[in-house]
């Protein structure tokens, strides 16, 4: 008896452990698209601007999670295993990268490096730098033309249609940077406070100083001495405000919000847009508008 | 530079304070009843109230509150039908709530970091948390202090305490309310690090000084105060973290008592 109910259980699970992984196993192949894959959103922003209706683009982590943690699932691993392209940011920003390549069997796969040819900001003398390089206008336009000159060489028959979109979104992603840099122009080495130093590029592009509350990576506990020396720089420099991004815990800005009697404001790193947000029709240009727009309202 | 210049080192201060009565006084208890670990699983159960509160889009802070109590209910269950294997009530009910956390924050929508929502920082306290950790310490001081004598008699010996005409079960229910309670307002507001730690250090720092039940409870108060001030104060003079700095302190006042203790 207890043999047979032993195998009954053993059954049971096998059957269970059948189910589960069956369900992610079967999408249907579509037409003869390129099948591009991105990391996160801006290079999915971009692969759109420039792909439009020609290609089919997904992006890897889900919208609305922590970009900083993702792990590549099981479902991640067989969908790439069907894809032509995966288009990565680089610049050390994707940590599971290594871990990626190896698991995917798919010989075809291309790994594109986003941000090949780039300006990139160094810290110290180390080699290591901030990774968030599409928060510069001029690097997001290089990212395009990098993806337009990807999609071009895989899929020839389209390339005028690429360089078309790409010389439209060019000219769009222009004229946010020339507007801004006149708008910005009286507010040389104005200094900004964010909760991480996510925004090095931006402050650069137009003559900013960030002063980062936590570091990188964004998940330390805060310490009572830096808490009280950002105080201090924000009521020595006339700052009102202290700026957090949505993704984050935002008591620690509104702590210190409240200490130097000031408010708090958002800014999008775009590593990653809710879900409702890309539904509404929110894109890199929009959130880009509405950071440059809230850091000019801190000035005043 | 004045520490108290700063309002939230105003409220770092009030908080751990009012929380060094509190967190030794289950503290005490749960020690003695072999249960050290709950505090851990509790804080960290609590995470599938969070998840379950922005799935409904209700208030994630009562969630985790319920699911904190309904936890310590079942390491409750599972520790009188396993009275000789207590310990593991603990480690079921928190893989259960990890586990459920993990599948549950798949269907989160939101952006926001789900230990964020979980796991505060002394230094960084909204009044609305100041308000709720005040007023919960208040009914879990009032109800110690009410039920002293069944409590005294319930972590020792629970036979005893029941020939002594202590309704255990009754006594056992709330004092599990209490903490569950306790451990998941303290952790959302300070951090789970430092419930957890205080819920048992000062308790066994006590332990090696003092002589009776009453002692024992006094100092393990007094000691958690003191570390909890002497973190706090180095943390804003040195760039230390103050969760990790209460902690190190504590144990480091630990070691030097089982030393002292050996000498005399």
């Amino acid at each position: 008896m207890a043999a047979k109910k032993e195998l009954a259980i053993i059954m049971i699970v096998f059957t269970l452990v059948f189910m589960l992984t069956s369900c992610g196993a079967n999408s249907a192949q579509k037409g003869d698209k390129l099948k591009v894959y991105t990391t996160i959103y801006p290079m999915y922003d971009f692969a759109k601007k420039i792909g439009g209706e020609k290609v089919e683009v997904k992006n890897l982590i889900p919208f609305g999670e922590d970009t900083h943690h993702y792990e590549p699932s099981v479902s991640d691993i067989i969908d790439l295993n069907k894809a032509d392209i995966l288009i990565y940011n680089g610049a050390g920003y994707e940590g599971f990268l290594e871990k990626l390549k190896q698991s995917v069997e798919n010989k075809d796969l291309v790994f594109f490096d986003a941000s090949y040819n780039l300006d990139l900001i160094f810290e110290n003398e180390e080699e290591t730098h901030d990774p968030h390089t599409w928060l510069s206008i001029k690097n997001a336009i290089k990212n395009l033309e990098n993806i337009k000159d990807i999609f071009s060489r895989l899929d020839g028959g389209n390339a005028m249609y690429y360089e078309n979109n790409y010389q439209k979104y060019k000219a769009e992603f222009e004229d946010l940077y020339n507007e801004y840099k006149e708008k910005f122009k009286g507010y040389k080495n104005r200094s900004i406070i964010v909760s991480h130093d996510a925004f090095g590029y931006l402050c650069k592009e137009f003559g900013l100083n960030q002063v980062p509350i936590r570091g990188i990576n964004a998940d330390d506990e805060p310490n009572p001495l830096k808490m009280s020396q950002i105080v201090q720089f924000a009521l020595d420099n006339n700052i009102n405000t202290i700026f957090y991004e949505e993704a984050l815990n935002s008591k620690i800005s509104e702590t210190i919000a409240k200490e130097i009697g000031g408010k708090t404001d958002t800014l999008y790193p775009l590593e990653t847009l809710t879900g409702e947000q890309v539904n509404s029709g929110e894109d890199y240009l929009s959130v880009m508008k509405k950071n440059l727009d809230a850091i000019l309202r801190s000035f005043n | 530079m004045n520490i108290f210049q700063y309002e939230f080192m105003q409220k770092a201060f009030l908080v751990g304070m009012t929380l060094s009565v509190i967190i030794p006084m289950i503290g005490l208890v749960v020690v003695l009843k072999r249960l050290s670990m709950i505090g851990d699983a509790l804080s960290h159960s609590s995470l599938s109230g969070v998840a379950m509160g922005l799935i409904f889009g209700a208030n994630p802070i009562f969630f985790a509150i319920l699911a904190s109590v309904i936890s310590a209910l079942l390491i409750e269950a599972i520790r009188r039908k396993l009275p000789k294997y207590q310990e593991v009530s603990i480690a079921v009910v928190m893989s259960l709530g990890v586990g459920l956390a993990g599948v549950l924050s798949g269907f989160v929508k939101s952006t926001t970091d789900f230990n964020s929502f979980l796991f505060g920082s002394i230094v960084s306290i909204p009044d609305f948390e100041v308000k709720l950790v005040l007023g919960v310490s208040f009914f879990v001081i009032l109800a110690f202090l009410f039920l002293y004598r069944e409590l005294f008699l319930v972590s020792f010996d629970e036979q005893q305490a029941k020939m002594a005409g202590v309704n255990v079960y009754l006594v056992n229910f709330i004092f599990t309310i209490l903490t569950a309670v306790t451990v998941s307002v303290a952790s959302r507001t300070v951090g789970a690090l430092i419930v957890s730690s205080l819920m048992v250090i000062p308790v066994i720092c006590a332990m090696q000084v003092a002589k009776s039940f009453r002692q024992t409870l006094l100092f393990s108060i007094f000691f958690a105060a003191i570390f909890m001030s002497a973190g706090l104060l180095m943390s804003f003079y040195l760039p230390l973290k103050p969760g990790g700095t209460i902690v190190l302190i504590a144990v480091l006042v630990l070691v030097m008592l089982f030393f002292i203790k050996r000498k005399s």
